[in-house]
């Protein structure tokens, strides 16, 4: 009778655990349907694909946590898309489900070749196929930064977007000399330093294949340049000649510790911004100086400045290669790449999920062996409490 | 030659910071099923072959390309090297030596590779010493090959892991570490791990880097040069 009654128990334990199990495939299933969905739709309304000619299959999806974006959650999605004409390739970000990434490109084929079935992608200038871009991607994201964009493009006349600013906004066209492609870019100038909007576009052959906006998280921070380029200056100078002693190997093998000799002004001084804290962006001194006598691979020392405190955001001798003198300057990692251990964008908060839902599988797993563990246990207290009701 | 034990990612991001990496190179070996990295130094001869830095950049004592490739078989498909001139491509014209020991310009190239025939010195270029791949994209990230080869390095001077001056508050430290975390782990393709690295260090994409954009030291013009196919994506280690 106790056996027949234990059976029992532990078979429907078991049912218990096992249709628990389930619960995160299930989840998993339908989770990634809904971000397949607002995938498709960034597809479709945004790089302006006409999916049905296409199958759309999702390759891989990943959740993590980079502190980068503060530690919010980041989906990454990657799509392959197969027409009888070509193949494609769509990777799509998304941060707290607004999308912040997205990439085009042709799988086993060129950008200079590459062709998509798009209604928006043929017969336009680049200028035109950027406007329709903008255009599209406002109209799909609401968002004043691409409001701002579209209103600088406006401005310019022609077949090509050009270098123009309007107000404090300025519209920023590289094309780099190795590939048939122009990336479009927008800044803000605020007190002589440049703040990336980070929006900005890659057209190839005037079909957008690349669209970067994190424009809703970042922000800017106290753009007051309370160190003028001199304070700054004088700042790294004292820095650079109290730190540029180190050890180093000569050609005989010995160790020996040698100054390295630094000009007395630097060769390089920039205004730059850089985000002292998570997506906030302040202005930052950037000054290097090179030595025309190097001492092996050191060539010379950098030094970051925030022009808002004048704090010392890194300070270290720079390398061809790595670092030449750990002993030197060890400290100065940890402190200059404040973020940096955190960054990545991995370490004990991220979440890989694989298309087949690996990560769900172990938890699965996990859950399987603990209600089995439970289940074991919880007979265990049956039996003895049925033997012990007995006696 | 030194070759390390394979390693995990774990332990690269931690010894990266405290310096001795400078010289970067892994390579998957079918054999050892596992990812080994090289550190290696140079020679130069009579034509201007291509070899590894030491680590204090002095002298040319180490490993050229005419002969590297009896060690890697011509077989990797994935090489990524952080240090000087590793994916130099004599494009343009050739450097040799003449009768005096003077440098003179030889035959103009337009390859990543090739065979130094008057002097009989052999293969020129490491991209082919490390891959055998004479048929790989010359802008792999761009515009990549089918093939199974991906190869990327520095023409002319490499930046230092060290250096901040493109992104403020990371290094190029940093971006090696997220490529390889999004290759490796993410199991993006290598193309899309180069963007999400860059990307992770505040720069809007690879395409947007110093590295992939091109930068001067001392004039002279230097870039990232990625080669191959990179849309191939990597092995799980």
């Amino acid at each position: 009778m106790i056996n027949k009654k234990v059976y029992t128990a532990f078979t429907l334990m078991f049912i218990v655990v096992f249709a628990f199990a389930q619960i995160p495939q299930i989840c998993f299933a339908q989770q990634t349907q809904v971000d397949q969905d607002k995938a498709r739709l960034v597809m479709s309304s945004v790089l302006g694909l006409d999916l049905t000619k296409y199958t759309v299959e999702l390759t891989n999806y990943v959740v993590d946590n980079p502190a980068v974006f503060g530690g919010m959650t980041r989906e990454t999605m990657v799509f392959n898309l197969t027409s009888a004409q070509n193949s494609l390739s769509v990777l799509c970000a998304f941060v707290n489900n607004t999308l912040t990434f997205m990439k085009l490109s042709p799988v086993g084929g060129a950008y200079s070749s590459i062709n998509v079935q798009s209604p928006q992608s043929s017969g336009s200038t680049l200028l035109d196929a950027t406007k329709n871009a903008v255009q599209r991607y406002y109209s799909y994201s609401g968002l004043q930064t691409a409001s701002d964009a579209l209103n600088i493009l406006d401005s310019v006349s022609g077949t090509t977007p050009v270098n123009v600013t309007e107000g404090n906004l300025k519209l920023k066209v590289m094309t780099p000399d190795n590939f048939n492609s122009t990336n479009i870019s927008w800044t803000r100038s605020i007190n002589g330093a440049n703040y990336p909007t980070r929006f900005s576009l890659d057209f190839a052959n005037s079909v957008l294949v690349d669209l970067l906006d994190f424009s809703s998280f970042y922000s800017i921070g106290n753009t007051t340049i309370a160190i003028s380029r001199d304070q700054a200056i004088s700042i790294a100078q004292k820095e650079a000649f109290s730190n540029n002693r180190l050890n180093t190997t000569l050609a005989n093998g010995t160790m020996s510790t040698v100054t390295l000799e630094l000009p007395n002004q630097p060769q390089d001084i920039e205004l730059n911004t850089a985000c002292r804290q998570p997506l906030v962006y302040s202005p930052l001194w950037q000054i290097q100086f090179f030595s025309s006598n190097p001492v092996g691979s050191t060539v010379g020392y950098q030094v970051g400045i925030w022009a808002d405190t004048g704090e010392i955001q890194y300070s270290h001798l720079v390398t061809h290669f790595g670092v030449d003198n750990a002993g030197m300057i060890t400290n100065n990692f940890p402190a200059s790449t404040p973020t940096s251990a955190a960054s990545i964008p991995t370490g004990g908060g991220s979440t890989e999920t694989g298309v087949q839902g690996g990560n769900s599988a172990n938890q699965s797993i996990t859950l399987l062996i603990v209600g089995i563990v439970m289940g074991i246990a919880f007979s265990a207290a049956l039996i003895f409490l049925k033997q012990k009701r007995n006696k | 030659m030194i070759i390390w034990q394979p390693f995990t990612l774990e332990i690269y991001a931690a010894f990266y910071p405290y310096g001795h990496n400078e010289i970067a190179g892994w390579y998957w070996d079918d054999e050892q099923g596992a990812w080994v990295p090289y550190y290696t130094l140079v020679v130069d001869g009579y034509v201007r072959h291509y070899a590894y830095y030491s680590y204090y950049g002095y002298g040319y004592t180490g490993i050229e390309d005419y002969w590297l490739s009896a060690y890697t078989s011509w077989k990797n498909q994935f090489t990524f090297l952080w240090t000087c001139t590793e994916a130099d491509c004599p494009i343009g014209y050739c450097m040799l030596k003449d009768s005096n020991g003077q440098l003179c310009y030889g035959d103009y190239v337009d390859s990543y590779y090739y065979f130094d025939i008057d002097h009989g010195t052999g293969l020129v270029g490491m991209p082919l010493a490390w891959t055998g791949n004479t048929d790989m994209a010359k802008d792999g990230y761009s515009s990549p090959d089918i093939g199974s080869n991906f190869y990327i390095s520095f023409c002319n001077t490499s930046l230092g892991l060290c250096d901040q001056a493109e992104f403020g508050t990371y290094n190029y430290g940093d971006f090696v570490r997220d490529f390889y975390y999004h290759a490796l782990v993410d199991h993006f393709s290598i193309q899309y791990s180069l963007d999400l690295a860059m990307v992770n260090c505040g720069v809007n994409g690879f395409s947007n880097s110093w590295l992939y954009q091109g930068y001067y030291v001392d004039n002279y013009y230097c870039k990232m040069k990625v080669l191959g196919n990179s849309d191939n994506t990597l092995p799980y280690y």
